[in-house]
């Protein structure tokens, strides 16, 4: 699914026309990635959360190379979702 | 952030009801949720990739979760501390390290074993009595501060976890948990040790707890330091950020480090090896790395001795040498120094000799160009080329006073302290040299001579010179040359005809120019003189040798009057001959190329051959193109013709059945009439079905069709006889019509009357016809 497929199943329902409708969308996402660049948790309810985490130095094994790999630091992004999503995905109707 | 504060800032922004928005909100993320269910991925750009996977439980059931993996550009935005770290390569492994540790394990262990190595003494010590004494708490009052303090009177704090590994945590890696709970950091069995060492003894009690209090202490410091890093607000950047940089470059620097000093090491133990016993450098460095706190003098001591030692040994040898030449070279006579100079010449000369033998080898293939190219093989400078002397020699100085004249320009010039010794030796090169222009080249020795003195001489002296076996050619074209010197009359280069084959006349036409050319020009250096700078100092030399010549004249007046009388004898001579010379040259005269045939061989054979020549060679230069166009123009001209005589000959239709055409030939030969009836057999079958045949008799043939009968007559080749006829019809009132038939591939006119009524009228016209 794209995100044109979605606006365009979304729009139907509410008030607003589709121009308006593409605007919303866009700057909700703007401002979950201001949010998320500020390292602060971006909670929605009955869908998930995102998070940033640290994924510490570490030591890897190239085993094509034969040699040995010091990876440095890095934050990463990642999203979990809540439990009444995973319900409903493992327990499908 | 919530959903809340999104929908607030939106609605804030677009002025609209919070309502709407969080319905518009609750669809957007129904539907994401809907596809989700249906195992499908959503994309949004800019964003990122919501994918679901699924993985197999214990049970056997599948277990579903969603992974968000965001767009290239916003993970780095994200990633801003560390994006301008990359990954670096430690090390190479081989196969047996791969099974190993990492480096970093390493490292950490060899700081764990000395922290662990207390853990495991204090394991040893004797079981633990639980009972607490009141003097024991008086004296942990004493030495332990505060905080320990309190921490040991709160019995109440859990503490669940083993000794080594909360040490290991909590010394390596400084983290929130470890400050925040500073309680947590003295477990509970080294207090309970810690109980019962104090309770049996007192002094080795003391010697137990001084690690633990050196653990408390260090803790301490670090405690104080997080809070102080906790008021201090750094808006940006973490101080976790910060030290993990640090520890990240702390980590490069030290392999690097580590490498340094390897290679070093490997460095000093290869120098060991090639090098047996002690050395100089190593001395020197092994005494100034150590930083041993030692006295001035005794420093100053050592460095002297090692350095008097060490360098006594190599560099005096060097020394020795040459101090031992010195002494030979003084013991040495001026004798032996000639000696070894002569030697040295020697030695050089025989090297030159080489190389000039290679020259002369050179010079054979290049004839011309090699004798330009010749540079002065000694060293030394030279007023004079060799062999300008030597021709002056041959030229000018065969008589009594040149040789006086020589003398005088060797003592003046310095000529002979230069020659004496090198030219006796050179003088079979420059022999060599002048063979090779008299056999190759005869004509370039008046040159040069012309250049600086006067012609008489020079033309005395040549014919001094007894011919020498030359090729026919050669000789007959030299003759010719050394007649035009003399103020020949020849004819114009325009005269000549060009573009001659045979190499002969090619000699013969470049031998013309130069004839013509040459005595018109300036002077013309001569070929020998190779750099420019030799040029500019034989043209001086010249210079110089004719004022001397004048000179010499005015000085020595008497015997100039010897010369002049015998001079003007020779000049009597020499006109004669001119004379007699001219005489036979206007018999002789060249006017055209006939003449010099003539020549050339008197026989005049090659008369009738060259003219054939010549008219062939213009064919020659027909362009390729053109002859190409002139065989197509050819081939298709006779393609034309053939196909032309094809159809007149040979071709004939297959129309027409071979037997009517046989009689028709037969017939039309003998009778007239019966052709009629013949080409009216062959209109019959093509009008069958439109006309019947009702009378037929005398070439006139008279059909019947739907409009009426219609009389058919004549068969006429031509046009012009049929304009006659229709004539003759319509001067008896008759108005006929005709039409043209192709009969066997021939244009037939007929004429047709009618249409009648009945036959009966049609007949009564037929005499009239």
């Amino acid at each position: 699914m794209n995100k044109k497929s979605l606006i365009n199943k979304v729009y139907v329902k509410s008030p607003f026309g589709k121009e308006k409708s593409v605007k919303i969308f866009n700057r909700t996402i703007e401002l979950l990635k201001e949010s998320i660049k500020e390292k602060k948790e971006v909670k929605i309810k009955g869908f998930g959360r995102f998070m940033i985490e640290r994924r510490e130095m570490k030591t890897i094994i190239d085993y094509n190379k034969k040699a040995e790999i010091l990876l440095p630091p890095k934050d990463k992004i990642s999203f979990k979702p809540s439990k009444k999503l995973i319900l409903r995905l493992n327990n499908p109707e | 952030m919530k959903k809340k504060d999104l929908i607030k800032k939106i609605a804030f922004e677009y002025n609209i009801d919070e309502i709407e928005i969080s319905e518009y909100f609750d669809n957007i993320f129904e539907t994401l949720a809907i596809t989700f269910t249906k195992n499908k991925n959503v994309n949004i750009s800019e964003f990122g990739k919501f994918n679901v996977k699924g993985k197999l439980d214990e049970e056997g059931k599948e277990k579903r979760t969603i992974l968000f993996s965001p767009v290239k550009k916003f993970a780095n935005e994200v990633n801003y501390n560390f994006n301008e770290l990359s990954p670096v390569q430690i090390r190479v492994l081989d196969e047996k390290s791969i099974s190993g540790k990492s480096i970093e394990e390493e490292y950490l262990e060899d700081e764990i074993e000395e922290i662990i190595l207390i853990d495991f003494e204090e394991e040893k010590i004797p079981a633990v009595k639980e009972d607490i004494s009141s003097e024991v708490v008086n004296e942990e009052e004493i030495l332990i501060p505060e905080e320990t303090a309190q921490e040991i009177s709160q019995e109440e704090i859990p503490l669940k976890e083993e000794p080594e590994e909360t040490i290991k945590e909590e010394i390596l890696i400084p983290e929130e948990t470890v400050h925040e709970i500073p309680g947590e950091i003295i477990p509970e069995e080294v207090k309970d040790e810690i109980v019962s060492i104090i309770t049996s003894d007192a002094n080795k009690a003391a010697e137990h707890i001084e690690p633990v209090l050196e653990l408390a202490e260090v803790i301490k410091e670090r405690n104080r330091i997080f809070d102080e890093l906790d008021k201090i607000v750094i808006p940006e950047i973490d101080y976790r950020n910060f030290i993990d940089k640090v520890e990240y470059t702390e980590i490069i620097s030290r392999d690097k480090k580590v490498i340094s000093e390897v290679t070093s090491i490997i460095k000093e133990e290869e120098i060991k090896e090639e090098i047996n016993g002690p050395e100089i450098i190593l001395k020197e460095e092994e005494i100034r790395e150590p930083e041993i706190p030692i006295t001035k003098e005794s420093k100053e001591e050592k460095d002297v001795i090692s350095i008097e030692d060490g360098i006594t040994d190599e560099i005096t040898p060097i020394l020795k040498t040459n101090e031992d030449n010195k002494e030979k070279d003084s013991q040495k006579t001026s004798l032996e120094l000639e000696a070894e100079l002569i030697k040295m010449l020697d030695e050089r000369k025989k090297i030159l000799e080489e190389i000039k033998k290679l020259e002369s080898t050179d010079s054979d293939e290049l004839l011309d160009i090699s004798e330009s190219n010749i540079v002065p093989l000694d060293g030394k400078p030279k007023l004079f080329d060799e062999s300008t002397l030597d021709r002056q020699k041959q030229n000018i100085f065969i008589d009594e006073e040149g040789k006086a004249l020589e003398d005088l320009l060797n003592k003046i010039v310095g000529f002979e302290d230069l020659s004496k010794e090198t030219i006796k030796e050179d003088d079979i090169i420059s022999e060599t040299r002048d063979e090779q222009r008299e056999e190759i080249i005869p004509e370039e020795k008046t040159e040069p001579v012309k250049e600086d003195f006067e012609l008489k001489e020079s033309i005395e002296d040549k014919e001094l010179i007894p011919d020498k076996e030359i090729d026919g050619l050669v000789n007959l074209l030299g003759s010719l040359y050394e007649e035009k010197t003399e103020e020949i009359s020849l004819p114009e280069p325009k005269e000549v005809e060009p573009h001659l084959n045979n190499l002969e006349m090619k000699v013969f036409d470049k031998l013309l120019d130069e004839s013509i050319k040459q005595p018109e020009e300036e002077i013309p250096i001569p070929a020998e003189n190779t750099n420019k700078n030799e040029i500019e100092q034989d043209l001086m030399s010249v210079e110089e040798l004719e004022s001397m010549f004048k000179n010499f004249k005015t000085e020595i007046s008497e015997p100039q009057q010897f010369i002049s009388e015998e001079k003007e004898d020779i000049q009597k001579e020499y006109e004669k001959k001119e004379v007699e010379r001219k005489e036979v040259k206007k018999t002789e005269a060249i006017k055209t190329y006939d003449d010099i045939f003539n020549l050339l061989e008197p026989n005049g054979k090659k008369k009738e051959i060259k003219p054939a020549e010549v008219v062939a060679e213009p064919q020659k230069k027909m362009s390729p193109i053109i002859r190409i166009f002139i065989l197509f123009g050819i081939t298709v001209i006779v393609i034309i013709l053939c196909i032309f005589l094809y159809k007149k000959l040979v071709y004939k239709p297959t129309d027409g059945t071979t037997q009517t055409q046989v009689t028709q030939t037969a017939d039309s030969k003998n009778t007239a009439n019966n052709d009629s009836i013949i080409y009216a057999d062959t209109n019959k079958i093509k009008e069958t079905i439109e006309e019947d045949v009702v009378y037929d008799e005398e070439g006139i043939v008279i059909k019947e069709s739907e409009k009426g009968f219609f009389i058919h007559f004549g068969n006429f080749e031509n046009q012009y006889e049929l304009a006659k006829k229709i004539k003759e019809l319509k001067d008896k009132n008759i108005f006929p019509k005709y039409e043209e038939v192709t009969i066997e591939s021939k244009q037939v006119y007929k004429i047709k009357l009618g249409p009648y009524k009945s036959l009966e009228d049609a007949k009564l016209i037929i005499p009239k016809l």
